[in-house]
């Protein structure tokens, strides 16, 4: 009797102990596997800086285009990367800045790009639509509306940021 | 797109979508080396940037490099045939090197050394870069 309950105890300890080392290798094995799923998400988090991009007094009810550029850190190293924006005021005067970035496959859009959809954003690409305000045409590729830039005005100066989703920005 | 892992990812989506291979062309030579080097370093900026414009449906390819004393034609045929069998519809190589330039290819000249002036040379990029892309949609428009 007490035999058997000295050896359940140990095969209890074994068990215990396996479970122990074993916890720790799968830690040892899953945590990186965690950071790299992750690292995208808390890179990305790690906000922009906003970057001096028109002047107020440029901005027109007519969407312009002005290029810029942003720093991109990737781990190694920085860079500088083009970005543009398609720049206007609404009919409150509300400046609007819209990623030219087509929500179907990305590629660049273009205010009164195509000849048969006036006032419209045109993408080459597959033909996809968007209306002023950035909202896609439904029948087009696009599934979503323009991103949106994060703005500041100081000093008569417009400074983006990040763009985002609709909704968010 | 391009020739990396994740955007072949992305590729295999949305393939249908993706209809047209851009391949940059570029001459190595033993000598004059640094005005080939300078016809790279132009075609592939070039490329680039059309790329990043026309990312959902221009596969921008890994240069076709090639020694200045080799005969192009051939393999070029070669490479049109392959990607058309991939399902690339249009296939399209651009270069800066002169004495290779027939219909086949865009022809971006590369800048003349002597002009250092920076907007210049801004201005001259981005009109060719929208060279390559109007070249790009008037084969979508023909085609369709
Ligand atoms: S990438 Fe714009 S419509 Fe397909």
């Amino acid at each position: 009797m007490s035999e058997k309950k000295h050896r359940v105890s140990r095969r209890q300890f074994l068990n215990y102990t396996l479970t122990g080392v074993g916890g720790f290798m799968a830690a040892g094995i899953l945590s990186p596997m965690v950071r790299f799923a992750l690292d995208p998400i808390l890179k990305e988090e790690a906000g922009q800086d906003m970057v001096a991009v028109a002047q107020v007094k440029d901005i027109t009810t007519e969407p312009q285009r002005f290029d810029f550029k942003v720093k991109v850190k990737d781990a190694w190293y920085e860079s500088e990367e083009p970005r543009s924006a398609w720049v206007f005021k609404d009919e409150k005067g509300d400046i609007v800045a819209l990623s030219p970035i087509c929500k179907h496959l990305g590629c660049t859009v273009n205010w009164n790009g195509d000849k048969s959809n006036p006032n419209r954003f045109f993408c080459p690409c597959h033909y996809g639509l968007y209306e002023k305000d950035g909202t896609n045409v439904p029948n087009t590729p696009p599934p979503a509306p323009l991103d949106r830039y994060e703005y500041e005005v100081k000093d008569g100066t417009l400074y983006l940021g990040k763009a985002k989703p609709r909704g968010e920005a | 797109m391009k020739w990396t892992a994740k955007d072949v990812d992305a590729y295999h989506q949305a393939k249908e979508y993706v209809d047209t291979a851009l391949v940059p062309c570029i001459p190595i030579g033993s000598t004059n080396m640094k005005a080939f080097a300078e016809m790279s370093e132009h075609t592939l900026f070039i490329t680039n940037e059309v790329e990043r414009q026309f990312k959902g449906r221009v596969m921008l390819f890994p240069p076709l490099t090639y020694f200045v004393q080799e005969q192009i034609q051939a393999r070029v045929h070669e490479w049109t045939n392959v990607l058309k069998q991939a399902g690339f519809q249009h296939v399209c190589f651009v270069t800066s090197h002169a004495d290779i330039a027939d219909d086949s290819f865009i022809y971006v000249p590369a800048l003349p050394l002597e002009h250092a002036d920076e907007a210049y040379k801004q201005k001259v990029v981005r009109q060719q870069v929208e060279q390559v892309m109007d070249a790009l949609v008037a084969k979508w428009t023909l085609k369709n």
